[in-house]
């Protein structure tokens, strides 16, 4: 910028003098000279107003509005203290970048050359009086403001001070620049199947709603994979991509390739869109050429941000197309979903095509206490290649409130009627030679009951304390279609605290929990006034008339449910949960639940442990422990250790270990994974993946 | 003499007591002493001399060797006018010394110190904070024509 | 033993003229609210529970030997501010977690439905919760 050439200038001393011959001023002391919006303070400074040039020596700071502050032994100006040469210079930079040289010379447009010069975004070894974790040095440094890149001759990439790293020629966007297109910092690896494995992505900013990042990982047991990222984002949404692509033979374990080549690939996806202020719809793909490719080629199978109403889970590939809207007193949602099953050994064709899963829910208060009245409409399709097709159409109405009777009793009356309608396909008969046949029939179901809670409070100075003893009466309809129905949806009951004293207990509309029951139980809690809390919650049902609907794991299968009862310990530093099902009868214990966590100096852990007894029809291990530990070592360093363990088999499903180093310019993780997996001919497998990611050098968001 | 071009001492002041015995002239009141194109003024001025030169070659005082001007003293070159409390010319370093808030300016730069020291030999000179300690502060321009030897141009 | 019925008698709770706002825009922030609706039947009145939006979060156990996880663990937390009519500052803040565990059957749909029922009953006692420690506040703060 040009500041008008006869700026005055500004100097402030200790002493001056002035040389008649030369005409030049010379201050010396702790001088200061500004002229426009450029200061330069310097132990002493030369200035020849009939030139304009000046020349600062000793601890020289140069300070100009647009760029941060830049150091030099000695600096010559010109009359805008603009261009001018420097020795012994270095500059701080956007984003804590820092560069230093022998020589440094600035142009009328802002570009800075240095000569025999280093850039580094560590701390300097004056501020830390050891060698910088990184830098970069080079015979020829030009930052270059037009195009905001940084180019460097003939670069030694050094660490700890020792070169380890030669290039004639190497660039990166300048640290004060936003997204840049450019290379990212690679991620190397190890695995027993993959053998050493170098991903180098490369970012590409398209445009500022849109990058694309673009991965490719050369392994040493099987042919390179490309893997991709698209991200795009409009007015009203965001829409993504990610995939990966390869010709490849399939790889056994131990990364011995057997069968024909196949092109393998996987594509997830997907987007959301605002329509207006309450409605949004939005898409979900997900797509694998093979069961086992995300397996082989260690994707992760959960794609994190994806979006959607129907979660996806580990081995189910899903694909959905939705529609949303939610007001004050509705809810509204139409969907579709197909599967691809990723579980070796299981037909697709078994999977249905949902669709359409839709749902319209209101909710109307009626008047200061007449509670509230909701209605439902919900209805499903699964569509199968090879089983049955199952249709349900469901108009629900329910009223429920809730009422302070003296005393402080609370009242919570319900009523509850439904209508469903169900066609059905493709029904097999008997034995495998009958012919398939389907049905159609329609049901109606009602309920009614009240839940009594009677709240006690105790006030204290550090404790206050809540008893709630509970009491729920429910009478459900008889439901003579129970044979009739498969039951696609309510499969797994499990008896937990919101299950016991829920009015429908079932989680779909197939089952119907009939007859009368009755349900007591107690919560109590007490917070302490630095806000720790202690609660513990005890709760049975009795069946007095009906059939059992749910199976025998859920724990309400006999007229006397289990016992559920849960342990809560809340304290800043640690906190403890734990649940049973104790079975009334015999007193054995049918499930076990604990978890815990707690931080203790620089360690935090957490563990779990899950015990089922034999009775439940499971398809996971009885038993598990899951524990996860993280402490820092020292300032820099920092550890971590996760283990799944499935007690039943005695094996460790999943161990991960870890060590970081993280500096104030630097990042190194090391991670060591090792499964006990077997999905078919892919068994445990092992791996080491080592990321580096030098601050302000090419990382996408490391610097938060 | 206190400006370069030498010359006689053109000395005004409300009066003028000489002992001749001690070699000093005391000038009081609205003192003014002009040598060639340099001008001191203060409210009081002593001139030392060096008693027994010859009077008619020096209009009758023989060589300076010192004066002292105080109050309100003014220092007027073709160059620079400076204003300070108390100023010195010292013959053997023939340098002219202004001290106590003094402000110098030649055409448009402006130097604010607390002590000003000027060689008339070599037309240099300093600036400082001498006991006091205080900054020096200036205002310059670029291109003001302030080069040495220039001397016609005269900024009164 | 001290203790008095919380929402009875004469130092009794009342729960109404507390009106309920909710800031998620998600399914999970619909039935929570419409699980509060019981307990702050009224749209307006002398105090304002504003619900932020909640945040659930979904850790796989039961892992078997095909590496899939069989059960899910579910944990709702949601904050909340109260609000008093002419206060722009809130006079309570506080959080309140719902948690629940549900298992993943093999047939997706059962377990699509699975997931949601675990999400309403994480949803229910949250609400249950967040309804005892308003009145605990409302119990202190009206000086009984």
């Amino acid at each position: 910028q040009e500041t008008g050439d006869n700026e005055p200038v500004y100097i402030e001393a200790d002493a001056m003098s002035e040389d008649r011959d030369s005409g030049a001023y010379i201050a010396r002391g702790n001088v200061e000279a500004r002229q426009g919006d450029r200061t330069v303070t310097a132990d002493e400074l030369e200035y020849r107003p009939e030139t304009g040039r000046v020349i600062a020596r000793g601890n020289v700071t140069i300070y100009s509005a647009d760029a941060p502050p830049q150091y030099a032994d000695e600096v010559e100006l010109d009359d805008q203290m603009g261009s001018g040469i420097a020795t012994g210079f270095s500059t701080l930079m956007e984003n804590n970048g820092r560069a230093a040289a022998a020589h440094a010379v600035r142009r009328g447009n802002g570009t800075l050359e240095l000569r025999d010069a280093y850039y580094t975004a560590c701390q300097l070894c004056s501020e830390t009086g050891h060698e910088p974790t990184w830098r970069l040095r080079a015979q020829r440094v030009v930052q270059d403001t037009e195009d905001q890149m940084i180019y460097y001759e003939n670069v030694r990439f050094e660490a700890l001070g020792v070169p380890v790293f030669y290039a004639p020629a190497f660039a990166h966007p300048d640290p004060s620049s936003e997204r840049r297109s450019g290379f990212l910092f690679p991620t190397v690896g190890v695995s027993s199947r993959l053998g050493l494995s170098y991903q180098q992505p490369y970012y590409w900013a398209i445009s500022p709603y849109q990058d694309f990042t673009f991965a490719p990982r050369v392994m040493t047991n099987v042919r390179p994979i490309l893997l991709g990222e698209y991200r795009k984002r409009f007015y009203s949404g965001r829409l993504g991509f990610e995939g990966s692509i390869t010709y490849e033979r399939e790889i056994d374990g131990d990364g011995n390739r057997f069968g024909e080549d196949a092109l393998r690939y996987h594509l997830f996806g997907g987007g959301e869109f605002e329509l207006s202020e309450q409605w949004d719809w939005g898409f979900g793909v997900q797509v694998a050429s093979d069961d086992l490719h995300l397996r082989r080629y260690d994707i992760n199978e959960l794609y994190q941000d994806y979006p959607g109403l129907v979660e996806t889970n580990v081995g189910r590939l899903t694909s959905q197309l939705y529609l949303q809207g939610q007001g004050q007193n509705y809810y509204a949602e139409i969907a579709g979903a197909a599967f691809q099953s990723l579980r070796v050994g299981e037909n697709d064709d078994t999977l249905p095509v949902v669709a359409p899963m839709a749902d319209y829910r209101t909710t109307t208060r009626l008047g200061e206490h007449g509670g509230l009245f909701r209605t439902r409409l919900n209805t499903i399709s699964l569509t199968r290649e090879s089983g049955i097709d199952y249709r349900r159409a469901s108009a629900q109405a329910d009223w429920s409130a809730r009422w302070i009777a003296p005393q402080g009793i609370v009242l919570e009356p319900f009523t509850f009627a439904r209508a469903d309608y169900y066609a059905l396909e493709d029904i097999p008969g008997a034995t495998p030679l009958d012919p398939l046949i389907s049905d159609s029939f329609g049901r109606f179901l009602g309920m009614a009951g009240a839940e009594l809670s009677w709240p006690l409070y105790r006030p204290g100075q550090s404790i206050g304390s809540t008893i709630e003893p509970v009491i729920q009466v429910v009478a459900a309809s008889d439901d003579d279609n129970l044979g009739r129905i498969p039951n696609e949806d309510s499969q797994n009951v499990d008896l937990t605290e919101s299950v016991i004293f829920a009015a429908n207990r079932s989680p779909g509309y197939d089952l119907w929990e009939e007859g009368l029951r009755v349900t007591y139980g107690g919560r109590f809690s007490a917070t302490f006034i630095n806000g720790n809390e202690v609660s513990a919650f005890v709760g049975q049902s009795h069946r007095l008339d009906g059939d059992p609907v749910f199976d025998a794991g859920s724990g309400l299968r006999a007229d006397e449910s289990d016992v559920f009862a849960s342990f809560d310990v809340d304290l800043s530093q640690f906190n403890v949960s734990a649940n049973t099902r104790i079975n009334p009868e015999y007193g054995s214990v049918n499930r076990v639940n604990l978890s815990a966590a707690g931080r203790y100096g620089p360690i935090t852990a957490s563990v779990g442990y899950t015990r089922f007894d034999d009775s439940q029809v499971l398809s996971g291990p009885r038993e598990e422990a899951r524990i996860n530990i993280a402490t820092r070592v020292t300032d820099n360093w920092s550890f971590g250790y996760t283990m799944t363990r499935d007690l039943e088999n005695d094996v460790s499903r999943l161990q991960t270990a870890g060590i970081a180093y993280r500096d104030y310019c630097t990042e190194l993780a090391i991670i060591y994974e090792r499964d006990n997996y077997r999905r078919g001919i892919l068994g445990p497998s092992e791996s080491i993946q080592v990321r580096l990611t030098l601050f302000t050098l090419g990382s996408v968001g490391s610097e938060e | 003499q206190i400006g370069r071009s030498g010359g006689p001492l053109d000395v005004q002041a409300q009066n003028m007591d000489v002992f001749d015995a001690e070699g000093r002239i005391l000038l009081r009141g609205e003192v003014d002493v002009i040598q060639g194109d340099t001008r001191l003024a203060a409210d009081q001025i002593e001139i030392f001399y060096t008693p027994g030169g010859n009077a008619a070659t020096a209009g009758g005082f023989g060589d300076i060797s010192r004066i002292v001007a105080t109050g309100n003293v003014f220092y007027v070159t073709p160059l620079e006018r400076a204003r300070g409390s108390n100023g010195v010319y010292e013959a053997a370093s023939d340098t002219v010394t202004l001290t106590g808030n003094v402000v110098l300016t030649r055409g448009e730069n402006v130097i604010t110190t607390t002590r000003f020291v000027t060689n008339l030999t070599t037309g240099n000179s300093s600036f400082d904070g001498g006991e006091s300690g205080e900054r020096v502060r200036s205002v310059l321009f670029p291109g003001s024509e302030n080069a040495g030897g220039s001397d016609e141009d005269t900024n009164e | 033993c001290g203790f008095q019925p919380l929402y009875g008698g004469p130092s009794g709770v009342r729960l109404d003229g507390i009106a309920l706002v909710q800031e998620g825009d998600q399914r999970i922030d619909y039935l929570l609210r419409d699980e509060l609706r019981n307990s702050f039947p009224d749209d307006a009145g002398r105090y304002r529970l504003v619900l932020e939006p909640a945040d659930v979060r979904r850790t796989g156990s039961g892992i078997g030997a095909d590496g899939i996880a069989t059960r899910y663990d579910l944990l709702l937390t949601v904050s909340y501010r109260i609000y008093e009519d002419g206060n722009p500052q809130h006079v309570f803040d506080g959080s309140a977690s719902g948690a629940g565990t549900y298992n993943i059957p093999i047939q997706p749909y059962a377990a699509i439905t699975s997931q949601r029922e675990g999400e309403e009953l994480a949803a229910r006692s949250a609400a249950s919760r967040i309804t005892l420690q308003v009145a605990r506040f409302l119990r202190t703060r009206e000086g009984n």
